[in-house]
């Protein structure tokens, strides 16, 4: 195996691995509060399809800067539609399950219609011009470094901050929090628009990265395996990034295992990332400990 | 000076008075105790002085100044501080996390664990607890968690304390270490207020009781110049009408024979600690105690809803031993053990079923309510319709009702009609008439005597000494997971039974 | 019809109305005539025969998905995997129907077998893990979803395609087609087939499992309140499992009759087909019931027949999911404004 082909396995885990960590700080943040979020894969879409339509109509300007408005642009719309999850399931009571795959099916449906519209009826946004960094191979960018960095940025803010404290104790016991005069409603709603606003930044990054522009397919499960990372992580800063590494090796393998290894089936590295979750539900499951027990269930004043 | 002044304080849920124009002053610097039982008022009348629930009548006054508390965070601008039962912790974070949240101490943004630590560590060691401001609250045990509890109030300058009924979930000797706690902390200056239905306690560490008794205040009394019998007198009050017919019976053979059962909850505490009784056909056997003392962990023992730890159960019947700790809860139903549960909308019923699906709960799957599977509808109407005839329960449109649109009452009466219409030989009551009205009551006594009569044991567990005294021919008495003794209730007193529940009269 | 009867009839109505109108508001946005919507609406169920054939033949796989979901939630179970269990059974339908030795009548039974037996066992194992681990069921089936779609489009494509396309598969024969001649001579040669009396003795046996069986009473009782459940002796492991792997055939059953209808093959997919998603709104707004999911099934295929007639007017097809989608959040919705509405009155009449 020459060297080559190990360099684009590598940079291609880190691209992969980018996306699928910032997700899992989205989720991270929701959960942690104690709102479940499935629309984790909505909210990137979101972010992903105004993030690159943006950009693209900019940089198609002669404008510069596209790509960093466009992330902006994405975790804006991330950001609100967080906002729509939190509304619904925080004040409204929905359930927090169907909210989110209202979500995903709504973004999803949305964009596709917004790109046939702004794209003359096409089934993706036209490709965006991104310049890599000139010393590494072609696959890892800029992004993807800052991506990493910041990890410790999320962990700062989650363990450091009286903010993410306060985010922490809401979500293992509301009533505690409550006592000692944290405002658990409005605590939740920020963490879930933070949420929102990671998940968009991680659908641009899934744009930068891996299809350059935005398709059906550019998110395509990442939400859900972002949910997966979140879990094998133990829904710690560190973790998810070991995690999201583990997890965008074996789905980037998926796709190069042809060129590599003809012989072995393809099939088992695109299924590992969905049966290594189930596999450690499993495990964990046994220690229940650590599991939050408020997650799930809208918080009401009146049970005290 | 008075350090608090509830005066003339009533608060009403819906129709029910929890308080009652009850008035209760506490002088500074005393250690105050409030005595009464499940449901006497006590933690209403403390939650509306800690701001959860607001004045329906009355005032309050702190340091004699009239104040509104509407919620605690006035309550702790005014330093009075509380205890809850139920710890509210954060388990993963330290002690000192859990001490300054919502008040953390920062530079620049960010949390200064240095300073936080420091600070906490200082009120630790200041009131003499044993405690590292950097342990975790879940490596550490009951007694120190509620001593974080207690830092908490201290932490905020609290000057007035409230604990409530804080020695619940403590061990005899963390028991022991509260009460010198309080001590101390009365010495520095504070105030206390402690709830409780434990004499030995009052006797220990308190100068003055006020006894609270159906919402109402009753006494309050130096605490010297009063017996552990007197308070318990107070407690629960004198009259008791004895007014039934009770047929004499003497029952002599065995349906139910508990030895040795203890048990523990998921933290890992005993809830039951070797308790040995027996019930006999043909005899009511009460149990009394506190609520939260060992009577639904003995339940659930027996109905198969919690496992055992050690000990044995046995059920006779037709001369047969069986063994119920391993069975199933639908084996034990079948063997003839019916079951009144305390919680009716978690266990009794389905709420959302009608009353015709809950009426035959326990027998839908029985000819003729279904055959090889298939349910007739039309017998479970018939059936329903008989019990809500014969047992007076009120619906709005008869068996087709939502169980959930009945009164609490009515849903009770359901319950018990369907609990004794499936003929038990053994019928386990749990509360049975909470939230019911008088006239019904009087019914519902009357059929668990009617079944007493027909020769079948029941166990009756309720909350409400007069009821267990009138219906009852042995009482076992509950007391922290004990079994205190078993008296027979021709010949028992109220202040006898009363004493035992709070932990007195043996020989401790 | 008793006054609840006509409060959830009323509340669906207005749950599809506001769908309808949030469509069109964004067709206005994006400057097309909103009255279009309602056209297309017209076109795809009514407008032709033809159209009503398809528009009946489209509504069946999503009536089915909508029992699956809805036999899941009566047992407090919220099965997402219908998506993956309707995936596996359309290709295992294929699969038998294109190898099977035997005639035409005798392989569709074995067909709706397989299929029955494919999206149970599918559902097997997050039932299992729920009951006895009670690991969350949504994750689980969401995972197996996603490794359905891979294992499909690998089986498809290593080992089931036709010789001159990778990503098809091989056709049915039209010995197993589920079409009727004369019912598709009724409709001028639509898509409708025998699906539609499939369909109909799924419902019935929905209805009646729910309704008359003591396997409804007690999922029912277990979905409603556990520990009542429990209270009363129920097994509620052995329900819950039973309960999910019904669900799964019922997907099952959806995706057999997705595959023996025209065109008679199936490809490789990148993104789901959406029967299994859009299976949550048609049982919710259906509120569980047997027809009131048939009819959201009609309703939700109505709007995806629209959406192809929306391509005409330039309008992408996608305003149809859209459309789904907010009628899924209001269905869930609804509920809880009407305890709001009812408790405002009870509290006026005191």
């Amino acid at each position: 195996m020459n060297s080559d082909i190990l360099l684009l396995i590598l940079f291609g885990s880190f691209s992969m691995a980018a996306p699928l960590i910032a997700a899992a700080y989205g989720g991270l943040f929701s959960e942690r509060s104690g709102v479940v979020n499935i629309g984790i894969e909505g909210m990137m879409t979101a972010g992903a399809f105004s993030g690159a339509t943006v950009a693209y109509f900019i940089g198609n300007a002669g404008i510069n800067g596209s790509i960093t408005i466009g992330f902006i642009v994405a975790i804006l719309i991330g950001g609100l539609t967080g906002l729509l999850h939190a509304y619904l399931c925080i004040s409204l009571k929905v359930d927090q399950i169907i909210s989110g795959v209202a979500i995903n099916t709504i973004t999803l449906a949305l964009s596709l219609f917004l790109t046939a519209i702004y794209f003359d009826g096409a089934q993706e946004t036209h490709t965006l011009l991104i310049r890599p960094i000139a010393y590494f191979s072609n696959r890892l960018t800029l992004v993807t470094i800052i991506r990493f960095l910041l990890v410790f940025a999320v962990n700062y803010l989650l363990n450091k901050t009286k903010w993410g404290l306060h985010v922490l104790a809401v979500g293992e016991n509301p009533q505690a929090a409550d006592a000692m005069g944290i405002n658990v409603i409005k605590t939740r709603y920020q963490a879930v628009i933070l949420s929102g606003a990671f998940s968009g930044l991680a659908g641009m990054v899934a744009v930068v990265n891996v299809t350059q522009r935005f398709t059906a397919t550019t998110v395509g499960g990442l939400g859900f395996i972002a949910l997966a990372v979140l879990i094998f992580g133990r829904h710690r800063p560190f973790g998810i990034i070991m995690a999201g590494l583990v997890f965008g090796f074996s789905k980037n393998l998926g796709a190069v295992i042809s060129t590599i290894a003809p012989k072995l089936p393809a099939i088992y590295f695109d299924i590992l990332p969905y049966v290594a979750t189930i596999v450690v539900l499993l495990i964990f499951s046994r220690n229940k400990k650590v599991e939050m027990e408020s997650l799930g269930i809208a918080y009401d004043k009146e049970l005290r | 000076m008075y350090a608090v002044e509830m005066l003339n304080v009533t608060k009403i849920f819906g129709h029910f008075k929890a308080n009652d124009n009850i008035t209760l002053q506490v002088e500074k610097g005393e250690i105050h105790a409030l005595l009464g039982e499940n449901g006497a008022g006590k933690s209403t009348l403390m939650n509306l002085l800690f701001g959860f629930y607001s004045l329906d009548g009355g005032e309050i006054k702190i340091n004699e100044q009239k104040v509104e508390i509407t919620n605690p965070n006035i309550a702790n601008d005014l330093k009075i501080g509380m205890v809850h039962q139920h710890f509210k912790l954060i388990k993963p974070f330290t002690v000192a996390q859990n001490i300054t949240l919502g008040s953390e101490i920062t530079r620049n943004k960010k949390i200064d664990i240095n300073a936080t630590n420091k600070k906490v560590q200082n009120i630790i060691d200041q009131y003499d607890f044993n405690l590292k401001a950097t342990t975790k609250v879940e490596d550490l045990t009951v007694g120190e968690q509620q001593k974080v509890e207690i830092l908490k109030m201290l932490y905020k300058e609290a000057e007035i304390l409230i604990f409530d009924e804080p020695t619940g979930a403590l061990t005899p000797q963390e028991t022991i270490e509260l009460l010198n706690t309080i001590q101390r902390l009365q010495n520095k200056g504070k105030t206390i207020i402690l709830i409780t239905h434990k004499l030995q306690e009052i006797k220990a560490i308190a100068h003055r009781c006020t006894v609270i008794r159906r919402g109402k205040s009753v006494a309050t009394v130096f605490v010297n110049d009063c017996t552990e019998e007197k308070l318990a007198e107070l407690m629960v009050g004198r009259a008791v009408n004895f007014d039934v017919n009770k047929v004499d019976k003497n029952p002599t053979k065995d349906i139910l024979q508990i030895e040795n059962l203890t048990m523990y909850n998921s933290f890992g505490s005993k809830t039951l600690d070797d308790v040995t009784l027996n019930v006999q056909y043909g005899e009511i056997l009460g149990i009394a105690g506190v609520d939260g003392n060992g009577q639904s962990e003995i339940v659930e023992a027996i109905t198969g809803l919690q496992q055992v730890s050690s000990g044995t159960i046995n059920y006779i019947s037709n001369d047969i031993k069986h063994d119920i700790t391993k069975k199933s809860i639908r084996e034990i139903i079948n063997l003839g053990i019916g079951h009144i549960p305390q919680d009716r909308h978690k266990h009794g019923v389905v709420l959302e079923f009608s009353v015709a699906e809950n009426a035959v709960l326990k027998r839908y799957y029985k000819s003729p309510y279904a055959i090889s599977g298939r349910l007739n509808k039309n017998k479970f109407n018939s059936y329903a319709e008989k019990l809500i005839l014969e047992n007076d329960i009120r619906t709005p449109h008869g068996v087709k009702s939502l169980t959930r649109d009945l009164s609490g009452g009515n849903q009770q009466k359901l319950i018990i009609a369907r609990e004794i219409a499936e003929q038990p030989d053994l019928l386990i009551a749990v509360q049975p008439t909470r939230g019911v009205d008088v006239g019904a009551i009087e019914n519902i006594h009357q059929s668990l005597l009617k079944e007493r009569e027909n020769d079948k044991g029941i166990i009756l567990v309720s909350l409400e000494l007069d009821e267990i005294m009138k219906l009852s021919d042995r009482i076992a008495v509950m007391y922290d997971g004990r079994l205190m003794g078993i008296v027979d209730a021709k010949t028992a007193t109220q202040n006898q039974i009363g004493l035992m529940m709070a932990g007195g009269g043996t020989n401790e | 019809m008793n006054r609840q009867m006509k409060i959830n009839i009323i509340t669906a109505l207005l749950t599809v109305v506001v769908g309808l109108v949030v469509g069109m508001i964004i067709i206005a946005i994006i400057g097309s005539n909103p009255w279009s919507l309602l056209n297309a609406i017209y076109e795809g169920t009514f407008g032709s025969v033809v159209n009503f054939g398809n528009w009946i033949s489209i509504s069946v796989p999503l009536a089915l998905t909508g029992l699956a979901v809805a036999i899941g939630y009566r047992a407090g179970l919220f099965n997402i995997g219908a998506e993956g269990q309707f995936q596996m059974a359309t290709i295992a339908s294929i699969l038998v129907a294109v190898t099977s030795p035997f005639n035409g009548l005798i392989t569709i039974l074995l067909v709706i077998i397989v299929g029955i037996i494919v999206g149970a066992l599918w559902a097997l194992i997050p039932g299992i893990l729920k009951a006895y681990y009670k690991i969350n069921e949504v994750v689980v089936t969401i995972m197996m979803n996603w490794i359905a779609l891979y294992l499909t489009n690998y089986f498809i494509v290593v080992h089931f395609h036709t010789s001159t396309n990778l990503t098809q598969t091989p056709i049915i024969p039209s010995t197993v087609s589920l079409n009727l001649k004369w019912l598709t001579n009724l409709t001028n040669g639509s898509n409708i087939n025998a699906g539609i009396f499939i369909l109909m003795l799924a419902a019935i046996f929905y209805w009646y499992s729910v309704e008359k069986t003591t396997f409804g009473y007690e999922i029912k009782a277990v979905g409603n309140s556990s520990e009542a459940a429990i209270y009363a002796g129920i097994d509620s492991k052995k329900r819950i499992i039973q309960t999910m792997c019904l669900s799964g055939a019922f997907a099952g059953l959806a995706g057999v009759v997705y595959a023996l209808s025209a065109p008679g093959y199936q490809t490789t997919l990148s993104v789901f087909r959406g029967f299994g998603f859009d299976g949550i709104t048609v049982a919710l707004l259906g509120q569980l019931s047997a027809i009131g999911v048939i009819l959201s099934g009609l309703l939700l295929g109505g709007l995806r027949q629209a959406g192809i007639f929306m391509q005409i007017q330039q309008i992408p097809k996608e305003i149809s999911d859209i459309i789904i989608g907010v009628i899924l959040i209001f269905s869930a919705l609804s509920p809880i404004i009407i305890k709001k509405i009812m408790k405002k009155k009870g509290d006026a009449n005191e």
